[in-house]
Order: C-alpha cells, then structure tokens, then sequence
C-alpha cells in the first residue's frame, strides 16, 4: 500500500458513503427510515439484494476455493433461480397487500403473536450473530495480510457502516449498495484482465483454460449424488432451492430490499434480476480463481499465502524445518513448470495419448505439491501459530497485494471494504427494523406517534451497530465461533421457511398447530445435527434446511387434524 | 397498471417461465464448459 492507494481507497469509500447519504435526506417519518418511503426502482432493488448477500467473504474466499477445489461451487447457486420464481409469484404479493414491515409481522395475521415473536426472536439470534463474523471475517484477513491492527480494522469497517445507516436508514443502504456494486464488478473486471496480461507471453488465453481444465479446476456440473457432498447438481438444485427460500423469503435482512420497492412490480423484477445474475457473477469469481491457479503454475507462489503466519514460524525453533519444506516446494515447482509447458506444447498436436501422459505426470507432481503444502500447515500448526482462516482465503488477496500496479491495490481494497459494508448495513437496518417493529412497537411502547417510533429505530440502529461491533471484536477470544455461528443459521432457517410455507399453503392449519410443530421439528433437526457431528449420520449442512421446513409441514399438518378445534380466520390473508 | 408483466411478455406465468428456461441453457452451458476442457 503507498499513498496512491490510500487516495484511492479514501475516495472511493467517501464518495459512496456521501452518495447514500445525499440521496436519503430529508426522511421524516418511520416508513422512511425503515422502508426508504417505498420507492425504489427494480434495478436498485436487484442491486442491492446481491449487494446484501456478497459478503467480502464472497470475494476473498471464493477465488481461494476454486484454486484449491475448482469450479464445483458455482452448483450451490443452482437454486436461486427457482426460488426467486417462487417467492415472486407466492410471498411478495402477500407481503405487498397486507403492506407489512417485515416478514414476521405477516405471521401474526395468520398465527398469533407467539409464533412471530418466536421466528423474529430467532432472527434477532442468528443475523445478530452473524452480522458479527460479516465485519470480523475480512477484517482477520485484511489485519493479518496487511499489518494492520485487528480491533481497527473491525472499529473502522463498523464505524463507516453505522455512521450512513444510522443517519440515512434504508434508503442509504440501498443507494449505497448500488455504488458498491459497480465498486466491486468493476475491480474484479480490472483484477481478471491484468491477471491475463500477467501470463507468460507465450501462454496464450486458451492455453490457460486448457491448463485449468486438464488439472481438474473447471468441472462446474458434477452429476453424481452424494448425501455428504455439497457441491453437486443435485444438491444444488434441491437442497440450495430451500436455502435461498429460506434466506430471500424469511430473512428480513434481505425481505427489507425488495419491500422498499415502488411496487409489487418492481420488487419482483429486482428478485428475478438477482436469480438470474447472480450464477454468472459466482461462476466469474470462481473462473478468476481457477486463471489465479495457472497463474500460480508460472510464477512460483509462495508456499503458505498467509505472510503473516510465514513471518511468525521464522521467529520459531520449526524455521529450519519450514526451510527445507520451502526448497522442496521451490523443487517442485520447477518439475510442474517444465510439465506445464510439455503438456502445453502437446496439446497442440491433439495426440490424446501423448496429453494423457503429460498430465498424468503433472498430477503427480500436483500430488506432491499438495502433500508439501499439507506439512506446511502440520507445522505452523504444531509451533502453536493460531491462523484462524484457511490459506485459500488468502489467495486473491495475496495476488492482489503482490501483482496488481499501485492504484488498483487501493481499488481491489476499495472492493473488499465495500462488500463487508454492503452486507453489514443489510444486517444492522433489518435488526433495528425487526426490533422496532416486531417488539417495541407491538409490544413494549404501544401508543406513541411516529416521531417516536422514528427516533426508536435510529436508537435501535446504533445499539445494534455497536454490539455487532463489540461481538465482531470478541470473536477472535473463542476458537470456532464462526462455525457455531453458521451450525446456529442452518439450525434455524429450515423450521423458520417451514412456518412460513405453512401459512401460505396450508390455510386450515392454525397457530397452535405450527407452534407445537415448529418447537417439535426444531428438536429433530437439532437431534440429526448432534448425530452428524457425533458421526453416527453423515449428512451436509445443507440438508438441515430441507428436513426442518419438510418436518414443520408434516407435523402441523398431523396436529391440525387430530385438533378439535377450528383454526383462526383466513379472509385476509 | 404498476403490476404489468415486463414488457413482450403477456403473463407474469411467461415471464417465470422465460427465467426457468434462461437458468436451464446456463446449466448447459456450464455443462458443456465442463465437458469441453475436462
């Protein structure tokens, strides 16, 4: 980082964070603050909704998980489509003519205050958690890389985000997630292009995708189903389709965005608009990981991606010992590079046996190279270096930092910082929406004018502002927190789908009935959950969701006809 | 009317559909990406 790339970094976050804040003055009442007075047009909408769920995770990890796994991720998203066709066509018209707040309060109308208050309970938990690990995530990535002290990283990040949020509600998110949006697609357009021009000059682009595909990174459909493996066509399709309902439909971090739409019309648009983007936009990430990966096959990388835990190790009695794992890694390079060219210059002859030998050879020295990597990772674990996230995670950004001209580092850092914003500001609106609407004004202050009500959601911005800050500064004093805290979603998410389903499709089953049966099916997912990790089954997260949203409507449908009595009216839902 | 289907479209059903089919020729687009560089 020099100066050049501060000035970038500066302008890029102040222009965008006074952008928001310009096109969100003059709100005075509480539909303003929390539903930006309901006019955003469906590209803004769209924007924003894929502005919400990319995370900076999305952009520093899923480089790094392509360069070591391939392509395979991009199925995860194979479900979105499907399920924003049904969310268009079943719950946002429901939300839209009962002109709801959030997603909880439609629950009420059809089961009773317990069961909303128990599914925007849930949802306080689990995004309040989460909302956290959103900020803590790229800021241990960024801290670590970058020499930079973790809790201002964290304080800075969170500060920025409170600062628009609180002042401009969601119409500020909104606006600003737009200009994120064109931040970041712009930097991973300019990082991919140079990531070209950096190849050897005699390695043409079609040569690189030849490499990437002949070492196994560009299988993105795999058709053979395995209950433990997430990244197939069929989970993806199946079991990501319950996901994304669960995430676009019941999560009001996300129902928020397109519940400020202009109307019904638009907001279906901007959902539909995300289905759709969304595949080719992880497919391209993934793609820039697998081009990072032959990069890699030319230019030696380093043998740990983490700088830091390299710069700590050398400090340590296991120098010595790290040296010599280098040399070999060093070796082994200039053997897979010789095979690289090889297979190069063999594919041109379209000699299949002659290219099947060559990248048999380059699979072994590929197998070598990652069991070097694999004691690497034994020793900086054994010298007691605690890295707290996986090297892949620190792939793009190293690329970043080590290859990209001064300027573009401050940009790509731009990037980063924006995706972290873009989904933290999500979060922190709909807490404070969910807490305001959900629970405070149903139940807490009852009576009061809309003055109030406006004030109480800016109060509750800043409260929740700074216990995400406080959580996301804590993380790094327990081990696997960020495991417990996506267990804590996926726990969660399918029951909550469950209860909603139940209301739109089921309209004799009653409150009563969904209660019991969600706080039932609840019990059973959490009793699959501990077999699994007690490995008595062995079954993907992913799976959780479905079995608790199908657990949920089973169950209330048995409770609803072995009840007497008649379930609550219907007329207007 | 604000809840018109886009435009060239005559139901919101079409419209839901054109989407499925768009997300169908991705796959196998995706698919023959796989097979061709495998």
């Amino acid at each position: 980082m020099n100066n050049l790339d501060w000035l970038v970094l500066g302008i890029t976050l102040a222009y965008i964070i006074g952008y928001g804040i310009w096109k969100a003055r003059g709100i005075k009442t509480t539909e303003g603050y929390l539903l930006g007075k309901r006019e955003l047009k469906w590209y803004t909408i769209g924007l924003s909704i894929v502005a919400t769920q990319a995370s900076a995770i999305t952009f520093l990890s899923t480089p790094g998980q392509a360069f070591e796994e391939g392509m395979g991720f991009a199925q995860f998203y194979f479900g979105m489509p499907i399920a924003m066709v049904i969310l268009s066509a079943v719950f946002i018209p429901v939300f839209y003519r009962m002109k709801v707040y959030t997603a909880y309060e439609f629950l009420e109308t059809r089961f009773g205050l317990p069961t909303r208050m128990l599914t925007a309970f849930l949802f306080l938990l689990s995004r309040g958690m989460a909302a956290a690990i959103t900020v803590y995530a790229p800021a241990i990535i960024l801290s670590s890389i970058m020499g930079w002290s973790l809790n201002s990283t964290i304080l800075i990040m969170g500060a920025l985000v409170i600062f628009y949020t609180f002042i401009g509600g969601t119409n500020a998110v909104s606006q600003t997630q737009k200009q994120q949006m064109i931040i970041i697609l712009t930097g991973m357009v300019i990082a991919f292009f140079i990531l070209i021009q950096l190849l050897p000059a005699d390695i043409g682009f079609n040569d690189a995708v030849r490499v990437a595909g002949k070492t196994g990174k560009l299988e993105v459909v795999n058709f053979e189903f395995d209950w433990n493996n997430k990244y197939n066509i069929w989970t993806g399709i199946f079991g990501s389709t319950f996901l994304f309902l669960s995430y676009f439909g019941t999560d009001q971090s996300q129902v928020q965005r397109y519940l400020s739409g202009k109307s019904l019309r638009e907001s279906r648009l901007g959902l539909l608009f995300n289905g759709l983007f969304k595949v080719p936009m992880q497919f391209c990430i993934l793609f820039l990981g697998a081009m990072i990966f032959v990069f890699y096959q030319f230019q030696q990388p380093p043998v740990f991606f983490n700088s830091a835990a390299v710069n700590k190790i050398n400090q340590t009695e296991y120098a010595d010992e790290f040296a010599h794992l280098e040399i070999a890694h060093s070796t082994n390079f200039q053997l897979k590079q010789e095979k690289i060219r090889y297979l190069v210059d063999v594919m041109k002859t379209d000699d299949d046996k002659e290219i099947a030998q060559a990248e048999l050879a380059l699979n072994q020295l590929q197998t070598e190279s990652d069991a070097i990597k694999s004691q690497v990772r034994q020793l900086i674990e054994k010298s007691g270096i605690n890295v707290k996230s996986k090297d892949s995670d620190y792939v793009f950004i190293s690329f970043v930092l080590n290859y990209l001209p001064h300027g573009l580092i401050g940009l790509l850092l731009a990037v980063i910082f924006s995706a972290a914003m873009s989904t933290t500001a999500s979060e922190l609106n709909a807490l404070a929406t969910a807490t305001t609407i959900d629970f405070y004004k149903r139940a807490i202050v009852t009576k009061m004018d809309d003055q109030h009500y406006l004030k109480a959601s800016k109060l509750f911005t800043l409260g929740w502002g700074i216990l995400i800050l406080i959580f996301a500064a804590s993380v790094s004093l327990f081990d696997n927190l960020i495991e417990a805290v996506n267990i804590v979603g996926s726990i969660f998410y399918g029951t909550i789908l469950g209860i909603f389903l139940v209301a739109f499709f089921l309209k004799r089953v009653g409150g009563k009935a969904v209660f019991i049966a969600a706080l039932l099916a609840e019990v059973l997912v959490i009793t699959v959950f501990v077999l699994d990790k007690y490995e008595i089954l062995n079954i993907a997260y992913l799976w959780l969701n479905l079995i608790g949203c199908v657990l949920v409507i089973l169950l209330a449908s048995l409770i609803e006809q072995t009840r007497p009595t008649p379930p609550l009216p219907l007329e207007h839902v | 009317m604000q809840e018109q289907p886009p435009p060239i479209f005559r139901s919101w059903q079409q419209f839901y559909a054109f989407v499925l089919i768009m997300h169908v020729i991705v796959i196998t687009l995706f698919y023959l990406f796989t097979k061709l560089y495998e």
